[in-house]
């Protein structure tokens, strides 16, 4: 079943023309990987669908529904990791995951829910500046997806972390999509890759499909 | 508005966190800021104390009235403890001028008193250096007008009385009656005391030298303390202002909510300085006369005013802030934009101390506007007008900020 559907989205700075005329078809329960070189547009792509950023032309539909015209909607509906990590320095983790959840819910979470798979219980009382990128990166992904999103766009969330870390995020990722969860992920990494179903190169702006076979020397030239 | 107030409670909750560090480098940066002040300000005041104008006399001061009357400048008069009138000639006083060991020096005509007596126009020349504009020369301006004045008046005074005694029939011996007056005139010259008052109309709106620095002083400490807060604002990472964007909080509300907790911050800052402020007033014995009486009320009273004035200069430390994002720039930036404003808008010295140009600029700077409502809250009026400006300028601080985030989160 057809959840999203990306049309004609294009955006521009200045002369430089980022994206061009992106279209997209997204099934639900389906992880979509977006490849590309640095600087080539995949950011700014997730960006303007979580909706920090406008798109100068095109529309993005979920369930028939615009969520570029319904902000309410889309905050519903969409969870968004972007590249950093959106914490306090400052506060625990306890503390940045209440700015998202309900106390009792975050108790819960904990306990049984998503935050417990992600493994946040270890370090729920440190300090976000004393954590380790691995734990920044779980816990950035539990702020997330306090509202039990059915979208989720990930920018590169496992870039410059541990297997360990990287097998935790995963193997959370591969949940969410068995509970009917859909993906949009942004990303360089191998592992990754191979959470995907579908594959898609952006280069120059546009978005092209790409049969990803594990051979990363012919994905390379593609870039 | 759920989301406002969850996300300014954390706010808050970050600046708990640092504050006691925050406010241990506020009191540490201000006795850095008052021990420096109290140090220049008693260095000053000790070469006040050594320093001497010094006038040279020089050309034909052998008449024994002018000689009496150099005597008495340099031996009697009140004005020997600031002025030292030294008599040379021509020729030394210029080479003295022309080296700086003179502020001036005044050249008396060949036959100056007789000329005088005979009621003839002469001129006691006072040669000055063209870039002499410092307090010596204004000092000097004022007595050449004063002495031009007496000899004036006293002249028309022993015409006056030539012209009269005759008429009358009072006196045939002119020349005693007029050494009489003369006598009368310097015993009254000599016998003054305190020949004038001084009253200090203050330098901003009347307001007394000391309330006017205890203003623009906390003015310079709070365009300073935003240094310390350079580790909440500095290195951060704009990811969660793109994800409370994506879940719906605007970039105006983050703002805002970020905005509110650092005034609140600065606020608490302001009054807990309250205490040292207080002990350094009762080890000094200074005192604000316009809190005569109720001095523990008066300060309280002035920093509640206060707060609008910290809500202008928060605001423009904050989008300071928004612009950078290491802490080295961070902090040089803060700084070096707080002393500039602090020394432009007359934190350290008056503002009327500065040319004109400056002056109108100082009008259009934000501190500018704060030490103007800050010298009316002092003096306990309501400033219904710069509180207006005070507005202005916290909007156009907040305005820039939220465009500087816009761009950042879209980098």
């Amino acid at each position: 079943m057809i959840m999203m559907e990306i049309s004609g989205i294009s955006k521009k700075f200045k002369k430089k023309t980022v994206l061009k005329d992106i279209n997209l078809t997204v099934h639900e329960g389906s992880c979509v990987g977006i490849l590309g070189g640095n600087g080539s547009g995949k950011s700014t792509l997730l960006s303007i669908l979580a909706g920090v950023q406008k798109a100068d032309n095109g529309s993005f539909l979920w369930e028939g529904a615009d969520l570029f015209c319904n902000e309410k909607l889309r905050a519903q509906i969409l969870g968004y990791v972007p590249q950093g990590n959106p914490l306090m320095e400052e506060l625990t983790a306890w503390d940045n995951l209440r700015l998202w959840y309900e106390k009792k819910e975050l108790q819960s979470q904990l306990e049984t829910g998503v935050l417990a798979m992600l493994g946040i219980s270890d370090f729920i009382k440190v300090p976000v500046r004393k954590m380790s990128g691995g734990m920044k990166k779980r816990l950035s992904i539990g702020c997330a997806v306090a509202n039990h999103p059915r979208l989720l766009l990930l920018d590169e969330p496992s870039a410059a972390l541990d297997f360990i870390c990287k097998e935790r995020i995963g193997n959370y990722l591969k949940d969410f999509k068995e509970q009917g969860g859909t993906i949009l992920l942004a990303t360089h990494d191998v592992q990754e890759l191979a959470l995907c179903d579908v594959w898609y190169i952006l280069k120059d702006g546009v978005l092209v499909p790409y049969v990803y076979d594990g051979d990363v020397h012919h994905l390379v030239g593609k870039l | 508005m759920e989301k406002f107030g969850g996300y300014f409670l954390a706010q808050l909750k970050r600046i708990q966190k640092v504050f006691p560090f925050i406010f241990a480098m506020t009191l540490l940066l201000t006795g850095c800021l008052t021990l420096l002040a109290f140090s220049i300000q008693k260095a000053d005041a000790s070469s006040e104390k050594k320093q001497k104008v010094k006038i040279g006399l020089a050309g034909d001061t052998a008449d024994s009235y002018l000689g009496f009357g150099i005597l008495a400048l340099q031996k009697l008069d009140v004005s020997r403890f600031a002025i030292d009138f030294l008599i040379m000639d021509k020729e030394e006083a210029k080479e003295k001028l022309a080296a700086g060991e003179l502020s001036a020096y005044v050249v008396i005509p060949e036959g100056f008193v007789d000329a005088l007596d005979r009621g003839e126009d002469v001129q006691i020349t006072y040669e000055t250096a063209n870039d002499n504009a410092g307090v010596a020369s204004v000092l000097m301006n004022e007595l050449v007008s004063v002495l031009s004045d007496v000899v004036k008046e006293s002249q028309k005074a022993i015409f006056g009385t030539w012209r009269i005694l005759p008429e009358q029939d009072a006196e045939t011996d002119y020349g005693a009656a007029t050494d009489r007056l003369y006598l009368r005139f310097v015993e009254m010259f000599l016998n003054r005391t305190v020949f004038y008052r001084v009253i200090l109309l203050g330098v901003s709106d009347n307001l007394s030298l000391k309330s006017y620095y205890f203003v623009g002083i906390m003015v310079l400490f709070m365009l300073l303390w935003g240094i310390t807060c350079s580790s909440l604002f500095v290195k951060r990472d704009v990811s969660l202002a793109r994800l409370l964007k994506a879940r719906g909080q605007g970039i105006a509300g983050q703002v805002a909510a970020e905005y509110l907790a650092y005034f609140v911050l600065m606020a608490a800052n302001m009054f807990l300085m309250i205490l040292p402020v207080e002990a350094a007033f009762y080890l000094t014995g200074l005192q604000i006369s316009e809190w005569e009486g109720a001095p523990v009320r008066g300060i309280i009273l002035f920093l509640v005013k206060m707060l609008p004035a910290a809500a202008v200069l928060s605001g423009f430390q904050f989008f300071l802030y928004e612009l950078i994002s290491d802490m080295i720039s961070g902090i040089l930036l803060q700084f070096l934009a707080g002393i500039s404003l602090a020394y432009l808008s007359g934190c350290i010295f008056p503002v009327s101390f500065f040319p004109e140009s400056i002056q109108r600029l100082v009008y259009l700077l934000p501190s500018g506007a704060v030490i103007r409502y800050g010298t009316k809250c002092m003096q306990g009026s309501f400033p219904a007008a710069e509180s207006g400006i005070m507005l202005f300028y916290l909007l156009v601080f907040l305005g820039l900020a939220v465009t500087v985030r816009e761009r950042r989160i879209k980098e």
